[in-house]
């Protein structure tokens, strides 16, 4: 009898034993019931984890978590040179508050960047293909070109923005003849005699200086590809006012760093930089003037359009 | 009778341990299908989703930081136009480590996507984003990026092709 219960008992402890190594926690067994995971709250860094049957999501781990890529949303005053981000690249330059002036990038990148010319009129704005996110997507929507609201000049996706990081990748709406296609696509179709790119003011929140350069060279080369007779204009990324509202990783600092690297990707390549971003700033030289801006604090309303648009006639490609 | 009784119980409680045992019996996954074969079988479950086209390696390994070396094959499909957001991968892994690599590199992507995404060009589109899943079956990782209905039809077309 004795025997019999020692049996039970020490099966129940086996039992408890062998329950207890397989709680439920990822394991990296390769053979293993699947792991749900559910990616992190809005704070981005906190993914909660569930094990078991596939369809069963009723407990969480929060101690599963991974560490995320999500930036220092923190916004610098521009008395603030503490936290300047230097550039990843110890090779490209640095400026005081992170802010060049347009001598210092003529300085730096001589023959690269699109220094003051005389006025080149309309005509030359006429010419322009303008392809870009929703910095871009507003020269439309304020009807600052030719034909306006129906103007074929502005080449961004059907939902108003292009990211950098899909640049060769998503389809954009190519108003000629109403296709959404790739961009090296509508290069091929279009030839424009020049482009100017506006790009990464999304991607400044968590791309890293090899992921930006990589992404936005691979998009340069693909249209020199394309199209070797296109004029291509790097343009910077435009100032965020100060008003704007950080939270989503987008600030000056980020910015400012890395309209260096789409300078530094100008050079690479082979093509021009426009650094309209120094037309846009206000008097404190590190936001873009509140008068510019259409509410947000980041898109530019028709009075900064308007600035860019002069800004770019009277720095030209010749 | 109290022994009986005695023996009885231990012979039940024996009998429950066992059931309870084999109800928690690791499932094991096949790690001999392609993941080509899989994802002819999800598509076109997925054909009312519009552009859906294949994301390219450049995109995969560098601007989402898959850990692509250890894995054997894969197949990431995104949504290139309109507003939607609809995405999925599936990645066939080399070992457990690799598997766990991937898993942690894919939360990241997720997690930074989910912290920059601007409700204003693809509204509707968060809850998506905000139920995405990862699950591992065996050395496969799979993540989605769908509806819940299209999220569960995706994962059991892999499940059921890797069940032994």
């Amino acid at each position: 009898m004795a025997i019999v219960a020692l049996g039970a008992l020490a099966a129940i402890i086996i039992i408890i034993g062998l329950s207890s190594s397989d709680n439920g926690k990822f394991s990296n067994s390769p053979n293993q019931n699947p792991t749900v995971t559910t990616p992190a709250d809005t704070s981005g860094n906190k993914p909660t984890e569930t094990t078991g049957p596939a369809d069963e999501n009723t407990s969480s781990d929060t101690t599963a978590s991974t560490d995320t890529t999500a930036p220092d949303t923190t916004e610098n005053t521009p008395d603030d040179t503490t936290s300047s981000p230097a550039p990843d690249n110890p090779d490209s330059p640095t400026y005081a508050n992170g802010v060049p002036t347009e001598a210092e990038l003529i300085r730096d990148y001589k023959g690269t960047i699109l220094e003051k010319t005389a006025d080149a009129g309309q005509e030359y704005i006429d010419d322009i293909i303008f392809l870009g996110d929703s910095t871009t997507y507003g020269l439309k929507a304020y009807k600052m070109l030719k034909d306006e609201d129906k103007t074929l000049q502005v080449w961004t996706p059907t939902n108003g923005t292009l990211s950098l990081s899909r640049a060769t990748t998503d389809r954009i709406y190519y108003p000629d003849t109403k296709e959404q296609i790739t961009v090296v696509e509508a290069v091929k179709k279009a030839k424009p005699s020049m482009m100017i790119i506006t790009l990464g003011v999304n991607g400044v929140a968590t791309m890293s200086e090899a992921q930006f350069k990589d992404a936005y060279t691979e998009l340069v080369n693909s249209i020199k590809k394309a199209s070797p007779d296109t004029k291509i204009i790097l343009q910077s990324i435009f100032p965020t006012a100060k008003r704007y509202d950080t939270t989503k990783g987008i600030n000056n600092d980020k910015i400012n760093r890395a309209n260096v690297w789409v300078a530094d990707v100008a050079k690479t390549c082979g093509v021009k930089y426009l650094y309209t971003a120094s037309a846009l700033l206000g008097s404190d030289g590190y936001y873009m003037n509140d008068s510019y801006q259409n509410g947000d604090g980041l898109h530019l309303n028709e009075v900064g359009f308007e600035k860019e648009l002069n800004y770019i006639r009277t720095h030209a490609y010749n | 009778m109290r022994t009986l009784k005695f023996i009885c119980f231990c012979i039940a409680l024996s009998l429950v341990c066992a059931f309870i045992i084999a109800c928690g019996e690791k499932q094991d996954y096949r790690d001999d299908i392609t993941v080509e074969s899989v994802v002819a079988k999800i598509n076109p479950t997925l054909s009312q989703i519009e552009n859906l086209d294949r994301a390219p390696e450049n995109y995969v390994k560098i601007q989402q930081a898959l850990p692509l070396d250890s894995c054997l094959e894969y197949v990431e499909m995104i949504q290139v136009g309109g507003v939607g957001i609809d995405e999925y991968g599936i990645f066939k892994m080399k070992d457990a480590e690799s598997v766990a690599a991937m898993k942690t590199a894919i939360e990241s992507y997720l997690a930074s996507a989910l912290m920059t995404f601007n409700e204003d060009y693809a509204p509707g589109e968060k809850p998506k984003l905000e139920a995405a899943e990862i699950k591992i079956f065996g050395n496969y990782v799979m993540y989605a990026v769908l509806s819940d209905s299209e999220k569960i039809t995706a994962f059991s077309v892999l499940e059921n092709a890797l069940k032994k």
